[in-house]
């Protein structure tokens, strides 16, 4: 007597532990894979230029050159850019099967959070001219001039500006700081022009602070728009 | 390796009551609607969300495969589909519409939030990597408006796959692990004072007001940043003590010695100074809130109700 024939289901059924710790274990390795630092990060997500990451590089090469591995800021930063472009293709290949679950699925990775502190933030300052000075109207932390209000000081605002510290993105600077002085003329209509620039500073020590000192900066990235102009155009 | 892998298939295949991902889906779903409606009445959606061309601030291309399905970062495309996430994300806390609310509410919060990569944050990508484990688990077996459809009662003993529970601890670990792990500036480590806490506690960006004082308490802000690192670099000691614990019955001195202490409570307890101290310092959005939810993973179902009994017994003397 031959035995009954299983049925497509049994059959699945009967692999489904199987399968499912297969599944399981894919999940698992994309976790982990996916969260390995990626080489954007150590290239353009760096900002190599900004002071905060060459200040960090020369501690850095300051470092290693204490302890007998003599190197200068340029040699060290170069090295790191060339290990992560030969990283790069390595780590291409090992999270090509991953990603597309992990983009699809909302199982991304990547937390890098507060891994290199900013010793040198940028504020972003606006002012008005209402033909005799120039009017503070916006700066951080200051409820005397606090344009904007809670929506400048939401955390996902506060993101944006942090940005322009570490990895400055000249257009969405610019855009930024456009549209920004378009809602400033709107609602100041004394404004003849207005100015949005950031002011960066370095942290102080907190001997400096305990010693009472303030910290002094530079403004940088100025822009200045005609308040008209600004009233006059639409969405752009 | 052929018993490693049985060891790992009998794994996937346990069992357990469901309160436990009840809990975090419902903790979860309120994240999910505070980090929404904390950008809804602030008045950002479009000014974030919304492409340069039609009203925002920033070049935000076409966004991810729905937003672009969709037509892209138009203000008609966001905000249907901030309603769509928001009212999702309400049926999660509710456990209502199963599986499909959280995988709605996962992929149109997806499509909001990494349009504008620059005004994202860690705990979206916690959010949305808890919003899949909801998809992949059975999370309104209990606790639920489903379950009160299916069985005419709020609470169900039901058991469920125990496995998504352990994704949620897996990923916590991962995410602690590395973070620390790209924590290789110099002010994190010894050779640059452990100031790092210090430094960030100064930055205009996160602080949520002025943090001069510290430099008067300088070195408990130095211990503060060893201990972060530390307790991050250190996480996956966490899933050391869980393989210990579901092997107890092997010999070893390294076993013995875990086996004797829970490993979960000074983690939790670090873990939560940690997040206190987030959230009353620093504006880094609903991160810690997040974080914690996991945290509520970290306990088998037994083990909730066993303090639910304990509470209670508690509160009625």
């Amino acid at each position: 007597m031959t035995p009954p024939r299983e049925s497509r289901r049994e059959r699945f059924e009967a692999r489904w532990p199987q399968l499912r710790a297969a599944l399981i274990a894919f999940h698992v390795l994309m976790v982990v894979v996916m969260s390995l630092p990626a080489p954007d990060a150590l290239l353009s997500g760096m900002g190599w230029d900004s002071v905060n990451t060459q200040a960090e590089v020369a501690r850095w090469a300051e470092g290693l050159s204490r302890v007998g591995a003599e190197t200068t800021p340029d040699a060290l930063g170069a090295s790191v850019r060339q290990g992560a472009e030969r990283y790069r293709g390595f780590h291409t290949a090992l999270t090509a099967p991953f990603s597309m679950y992990s983009q699809l699925s909302g199982a991304r990775q990547g937390w890098v959070m507060f891994a290199k502190p900013q010793r040198h933030p940028a504020e972003l300052h606006i002012d008005l001219w209402d033909g005799t000075a120039w009017q503070a109207v916006y700066r951080p932390h200051d409820s005397a001039h606090d344009f904007w209000g809670e929506r400048l000081r939401h955390h996902r605002m506060r993101k944006q500006l942090g940005r322009f510290a570490r990895t400055f993105d000249m257009p969405t600077y610019d855009r930024l700081a456009e549209f920004l002085a378009r809602e400033v003329a709107r609602a100041h209509p004394e404004a003849r022009r207005v100015r949005v620039q950031l002011y960066r500073y370095a942290t102080l020590p907190p001997e400096a602070v305990r010693a009472g000192a303030t910290p002094l900066g530079e403004y940088e990235h100025a822009r200045r728009y005609n308040a008209a102009t600004l009233r006059a155009g639409g969405a752009p | 390796m052929k018993a490693r892998w049985c060891a790992w298939v009998a794994l996937c295949d346990r069992r357990e009551a469901a309160t436990t991902l009840a809990c975090f889906r419902i903790a979860i779903g309120l994240v999910t609607l505070y980090s929404l409606l904390d950008v809804g009445l602030g008045g950002l959606v479009d000014v974030l969300w919304v492409d340069y061309h039609s009203g925002g601030y920033a070049c935000l291309g076409t966004g991810n495969w729905l937003m672009t399905l969709m037509g892209g970062a138009t203000p008609p495309v966001v905000h249907a589909l901030y309603g769509v996430a928001l009212g999702s994300a309400l049926l999660v806390t509710m456990g209502l519409a199963g599986r499909l609310s959280a995988l709605v509410a996962g992929q149109t919060y997806m499509a909001l939030v990494f349009v504008n990569g620059s005004a994202t944050g860690g705990y979206d990508m916690l959010i949305t990597n808890a919003l899949w484990l909801l998809v992949l688990g059975d999370a309104t077996r209990t606790l639920s408006l489903d379950c009160r459809l299916r069985s005419g009662s709020f609470v169900s003993d039901a058991s469920i796959p125990a496995w998504p529970r352990y994704l949620a601890v897996f990923q916590l670990v991962v995410m602690y692990t590395t973070t620390g792990l790209h924590k290789l500036s110099t002010p994190w480590l010894p050779m640059g004072g452990y100031s790092a806490l210090y430094d960030v506690l100064q930055e205009p960006t996160w602080r949520r007001f002025d943090m001069r004082w510290t430099a008067h308490v300088y070195p408990l802000t130095q211990l503060a940043t060893a201990t972060t690192w530390f307790f991050e670099v250190g996480a996956p000691l966490l899933l050391v003590w869980f393989y210990f614990r579901h092997t107890r019955e092997r010999p070893g001195r390294a076993r013995a010695w875990f086996a004797r202490r829970d490993l979960r409570f000074p983690f939790v307890a670090i873990g939560l100074v940690l997040h206190l101290g987030i959230l009353v310092t620093l504006n880094v959005g609903p991160f810690s809130w997040a974080a914690m939810a996991y945290y509520l993973c970290l306990w088998h179902p037994d083990e909730l109700a066993g303090a639910r009994a304990w509470t209670m017994r508690r509160a009625e003397r």
